[in-house]
Formats: C-alpha cells, sequence, structure tokens
C-alpha cells in the first residue's frame, strides 16, 4: 500500500481549513491515534501559515504543497512542505522566551516554537528555487 | 468560532466555542472589543467548547490579557480542554493565566 499523500494549496489564509480534512484521512487510513490529529493540524497550520503570509510578496499568487508520508516501519510521520516564494529558513528563528511575563511577553514569535516542541526533527533547505520543510513525528500506531 | 458575551453587574463574560486557528482569530479580534472595552473590570473567558487553539489565538488571549494588565481589572480562563492545556504549557502561557476548572 502506498503510504503516500499530497495536497497542494493556494497561498490564501482560508485554505488552512483543509488541514484538518487532510489530517483525519491521514489517520483514519493509516491507523494512526485520533489523539495526535489536533498537535499535528497545529504544527501545519504555523508552518503553512508563515508561508502563505511571508513567502510570496503582496498581491502575488503562489502554491506550497505538502507532501504527508507515512513510513511504516520506522513509526516515523514526515511532512515536506515546499513553496517556491523568498528563500526563508524558518528553523533559523530562535526559540521563544516562554519564561517572560505578560509585559515583557512580545506578541506573537510562538509558531516555530510550537513547530520545534510538536515534532521530532525540523530541518530547512534551500533547493532548486524551493524552500524545503521536513518535519517528522515517531508515532506509535493503534494495534 | 463563535463568541457570545454576557453582562452582570462587574462581571463580563466571553463563550468562545469552535476552532480558534489563524482565520477565526481575526473575527475574533473584533468579536473580543467589548471585552477589551471593559478591561478595568472581570473578564471570564469560557472555552468549555473551545476544541482548538492556534498561535493566532493565543495571541488575541494575550491581546486581552494585556489589555486588563493595563486598566486594572481581572481575567480568568475557564474550562480549557487537555489538547488546550498541554499548548498553554508549552507555550508558558499557563503561568501568564488565572486557569479555573
Amino acid at each position: 500500500m502506498e503510504n503516500k499523500k499530497t495536497l497542494v494549496l493556494t497561498n490564501h489564509l482560508e485554505e488552512i481549513e483543509k488541514l484538518p480534512v487532510l489530517l483525519e484521512q491521514v489517520c483514519s487510513q493509516w491507523k494512526l491515534p485520533a489523539s495526535v490529529e489536533a498537535s499535528l493540524n497545529l504544527v501545519l497550520e504555523e508552518a503553512v501559515v508563515n508561508v502563505i503570509q511571508y513567502a510570496y510578496p503582496e498581491g502575488v499568487e503562489g502554491t506550497l504543497s505538502i507532501d504527508v508520508e507515512w513510513k511504516e516501519q520506522a513509526g516515523v510521520l514526515q511532512f515536506t512542505l515546499s513553496d517556491a516564494g523568498r528563500p526563508f529558513d524558518p528553523t533559523a528563528v530562535p526559540d521563544a522566551d516562554t519564561s517572560l511575563s505578560v509585559e515583557g511577553r512580545p506578541i506573537g514569535g510562538l509558531g516555530i516554537f510550537l513547530i520545534r516542541q510538536m515534532m521530532d526533527c525540523v530541518e530547512y533547505r534551500y533547493y532548486n528555487n524551493h524552500n524545503m520543510l521536513v518535519m517528522q513525528k515517531r508515532i506509535t500506531p493503534e494495534v | 468560532m463563535t463568541l457570545t458575551i454576557q453582562n452582570e453587574g462587574n462581571v463580563w463574560t466571553g463563550i468562545v466555542a469552535g476552532r480558534l486557528d489563524t482565520v477565526n482569530a481575526v473575527v475574533f479580534e473584533k468579536e473580543m472589543k467589548p471585552l477589551v472595552e471593559n478591561a478595568d473590570k472581570e473578564i471570564v473567558l469560557d472555552c468549555k467548547e473551545l476544541e482548538y487553539i492556534s498561535s493566532s489565538g493565543l495571541r488575541q488571549l494575550l491581546t486581552l490579557r494585556k489589555a486588563v494588565d493595563a486598566k486594572g481589572g481581572k481575567m480568568v480562563i475557564l474550562h480549557i480542554n487537555d489538547e488546550l492545556r498541554n499548548i498553554f504549557t508549552i507555550t508558558g502561557f499557563f503561568a501568564l493565566f488565572d486557569i479555573r476548572n
């Protein structure tokens, strides 16, 4: 059985509504616990919103694709996001300081932090004029 | 996402339900205005039916919290589910808010 899926989105914010649908399909088809859906939804939303808001100049239509692969033997679910926007390495963004008080806490900067916390491995590379963000999560399938 | 606002005396309660994602956070920001305007009073955010939140949603909660601090009011968050509790903990938001069951 082919454990791969691809979803192509345009750079419009409303496109994120397709993410919970994708994850529901992924989890039911590959028998992954539904309990991981919410945190994976969060990770994908943060990564996708980043691309939609910053990769392409304002008013320029662009796309991003999400390749999902379930590596059954290794028990690893992998997402690869790619877009043809301006080169941007989200993994180079410093971690948010979560110990700050209300006054000192900047509004924002939490997206990449959440991705790092929720996933086991996050890697970026710029290849063939494309941003590629590879994110992996180890998952124990349902018996 | 829906936000229902109720007022009783000095207490302003916002009941938020559904998904507070990046798209809905824009709507939430507009609809929470009465809470921000009354941030000198007691603000209660009931999250019993809040299913999901992303960083954009957290950002709105922080904005409200900062308004309450600036105006000298109080703010309580009620009934967050386990998934949200996890996100609040990871981001350090748990320490920033008065969270009760």
